[in-house]
């Protein structure tokens, strides 16, 4: 008896809830089907009157700083192009790719798609639009680098346009280039320039400072170093460097430690110049090290001293820069219906200055020169001298299609571990580059 | 001797509470980082926080565009609550058909049944997406709804095994007294039924709650978003996250897991245990 009324009242209570949601269900799906963007572009575009109406998805990934800054950009692009409305739909990075897939399986994928380094995975699988014939036409690459392109290219068909770049460098803290009295180098500096700067500010300062970290380590120093004396880190499956490239390389790190111009190795392993909060530039300690352009804000962040950014040292053959990299694409899906209305906000996003305003370098450094130029004068003291780097790079980087090294993460460590041999002296300089060599050959036999 | 045995209740609840400490430890972590200023958050491994700051709720449930937190609860909720009633109304009908009614081919239903939770949800995923596409259902609710109204194969045996377990004479003293099958189910095994009915309740709870893939597929109106893909709008892995309003919004989308949890959890002991289930 007790029993049954409980269970009646349990029963009958889910039912009304149940119903009352149901209700609120409906409510809400009216009241959001009536504040959706179809409605509201409905009233805008009556009162324009333009020929169509066309309604575009776009998807990206991120963070709220990135979504709000996106949605803006879009609300500006509606308002100059009544008629056409831009849905976003986004999301964190966790499940994007998963969703996205799904929606190509299916043949529901939005209309513009914000990629990463994958861009060719998805190319191959013709989910992108060849943006070939907008090019020159409705999107305007004049002012992007012409490795930024290439770089979104298979097959002589163009996937996608880059909307932030990065580049390596060398971060100096300036105040102490001040300190000692050396003057900040131009992108001019060779080799032979650095040996010296990085003495006398070891000298000048004295004990416990540093002209620089030992670079010997770094894969993207080194690259640098090999393509300045006309060589080559990697290409098509095999290296194009040889032993005495390799030798010549750790002498010149070896000689600047023993003179102690540059971190002993004790010091550096205690100190990566990886970790923004050990860096010793950061503390003043230590003047140049390597790092990606775009952690400058982080490290001057931390400290009061002055930092700035300089390209690698000039070799035999002159500039070994690697041009700056795309991080981020935006690309189209192939089954798009309104194709030049795509390539119209795409060209808006990378080329509009209001839009390079609003969005400024949340997806990197915006690749168009023009764009860099007219933020670098409203920006701040440090995103100024990232705008004014990557330019620079631009510039002075030697035009070649740079390739990463295949098993890049692998090849880092067998650096790491042959400069540490060195420097720690367990491995003559020859023994150890004779074994980096044969190491070298199995990662590439391994990747192919 | 009697020292000895005198400490030992003690020392087994000491043991148990420093172990239930340690797995509690996460959770304590969770909650410690949603007070603490962001720079503290991966810095300082101490729990209490130097400064108590409850901007990390502000920015999580004010920080998007055009939208409150607030609103992934209630769409959540939403689904929870539809989920749960047509999970335990079409899997105890199910079972109830299969521990009860004799019909033609019952072993073979029963069997293709059991055959579809053994099928994994990937295999699945792109064909369904595809027909609830084609039904200009995706960006709707209705993919995370209608089907909980056609049982779900792990429920339905749960109580089938359940069901077997109610004394058959039962049913025929309520057929005497002139039950129809329907009658039956609704006045006594129902009723009897109610910890596994329980237990469906609250799994079926827990799971749309934290659903996360299923919910991110189908839905791409930031109106429509549920907590599990709110709390990702503030993650990328890629470039910069706001882990403060992460965990913000975490510790406050734990809070109904815990009330279902503790509400329930008398019936689901119970449920689980006259199941044979282990948990």
């Amino acid at each position: 008896m007790n029993t049954r009324k409980i269970v009646s009242l349990t029963m009958l209570s889910s039912f009304l809830v149940l119903a009352a949601c149901g209700g609120n269900g409906n409510d809400n799906s009216n009241s959001g089907a009536s504040a959706s963007p179809s409605a509201g572009a409905s009233s805008s575009a009556s009162a324009s009157q333009p020929a169509k109406k066309v309604e575009l998805r776009m998807a990206w990934w991120g963070s709220e700083e990135r979504h709000e800054k996106t949605l803006k950009a879009i609300e500006l692009f509606e308002q100059n192009n009544p008629g056409i409305t831009i849905t976003g739909e986004y999301s964190g990075f966790d499940g994007y790719f998963d969703k996205l897939n799904t929606q190509i399986a299916a043949g529901n994928a939005p209309d513009l798609i914000q990629m990463g380094g994958n861009i060719k995975e998805y190319a191959g699988k013709n989910s992108l639009l060849d943006l070939k014939p907008y090019i020159g036409q409705t999107i305007n690459l004049d002012d992007f680098t012409p490795s930024l392109v290439r770089e979104a290219t298979v097959d002589d068909k163009v996937y996608g346009v880059t909307l932030g770049v990065s580049s390596s460098a060398l971060l100096y803290n300036a105040s102490m280039f001040n300190k000692a009295g050396v003057a900040v180098p131009t992108e001019k500096w060779t080799y032979d320039d650095f040996k010296t700067i990085v003495q006398q500010i070891a000298d000048k300062l004295g004990d416990g400072y540093y002209g620089s970290y030992d670079l010997s380590s770094d894969s993207a120093t080194l690259a640098s170093y090999l393509g300045s004396v006309g060589k080559e880190l990697y290409r098509d499956g095999a290296i194009h460097f040889d032993k005495q490239d390799m030798v010549n390389w750790f002498t010149l790190w070896s000689d600047l430690r023993k003179s102690g111009a540059v971190v002993p190795a004790e010091t550096q392993v205690a100190n990566p110049p990886t970790a923004v909060d050990k860096s010793l530039i950061v503390q003043g300690k230590v003047a140049i090290q390597s790092a990606s352009a775009s952690q400058i804000s982080g490290f001057q962040a931390l400290t009061q001293d002055q930092l700035g950014l300089i390209t690698f040292p000039n070799g035999t053959a002159g500039s070994g820069m690697v041009p700056p990299i795309s991080g981020q694409f935006i690309t189209a899906y192939s089954g798009t219906k309104h194709s030049e209305e795509v390539a119209k906000f795409m060209d808006f996003l990378v080329n509009d200055p209001e839009a390079g305003a609003i969005l400024g370098s949340t997806r990197g450094v915006p690749p168009s020169a023009k764009i860099r130029d007219s933020l670098a004068a409203s920006t701040t003291a440090t995103d100024k001298v990232l705008y004014d780097y990557i330019s620079l790079v631009s510039e002075v980087a030697p035009d070649v299609d740079y390739q990463q090294f295949p098993v890049d993460t692998e090849f880092t460590k067998l650096l790491q571990l042959t400069s540490e041999k060195i420097s720690f002296d367990v491995a003559s300089i020859d023994s150890a580059v004779d074994e980096f060599m044969s190491e070298v050959n199995k990662l590439l036999a391994k990747a192919q | 001797m009697p020292h000895l045995s005198r400490i030992k209740p003690y020392a087994l609840h000491l043991l148990i509470t420093g172990v239930g400490i340690l797995m509690l430890y996460p959770v304590l972590w969770m909650i410690a980082s949603s007070f603490k200023p962001t720079t503290e958050i991966f810095t300082q491994s101490g729990l209490w926080p130097s400064r108590f700051t409850l901007e990390h709720y502000h920015n999580g449930w004010f920080g998007l565009r055009n939208i409150e937190f607030g609103r992934f609860f209630v769409n959540s909720f939403f689904l929870c609550v539809i989920a749960v009633g047509g999970t335990v109304i079409s899997s105890s009908m199910a079972a109830f058909a299969f521990a009860r009614i004799e019909f033609p081919l019952r072993r073979f239903w029963f069997a293709l049944m059991l055959g579809t939770f053994m099928l994994p949800g990937h295999v699945t995923l792109i064909p369904q997406y595809t027909i609830f596409h084609e039904m200009g259902w995706v960006d709707t609710f209705l993919p995370l709804t209608v089907p909980k109204f056609f049982a779900d194969a792990f429920y339905v045996f749960l109580m089938v095994q359940f069901i077997r377990g109610i004394p058959r004479e039962l049913d025929e003293s309520a057929a005497i007294d002139g039950c129809g099958w329907f009658k039956l189910y609704i006045r006594i095994i129902l009723p009897l039924a109610l910890p596994a009915i329980m237990t469906t309740a609250i799994f079926t709870f827990m799971a749309t709650w934290d659903d996360f893939f299923g919910q991110l597929i189908y839905l791409s109106d930031i109106k429509k978003f549920t907590v599990p893909l709110g709390l990702r709008l503030f993650l990328d892995s890629t470039g910069n996250s706001n882990w403060g309003a992460v965990f913000a919004m975490s510790v406050l989308s734990v809070i109904p897991s815990f009330i279902v949890y503790f509400a329930g959890q008398k019936y689901f002991t119970e449920g689980i245990a006259t199941t044979g289930l282990k948990g």
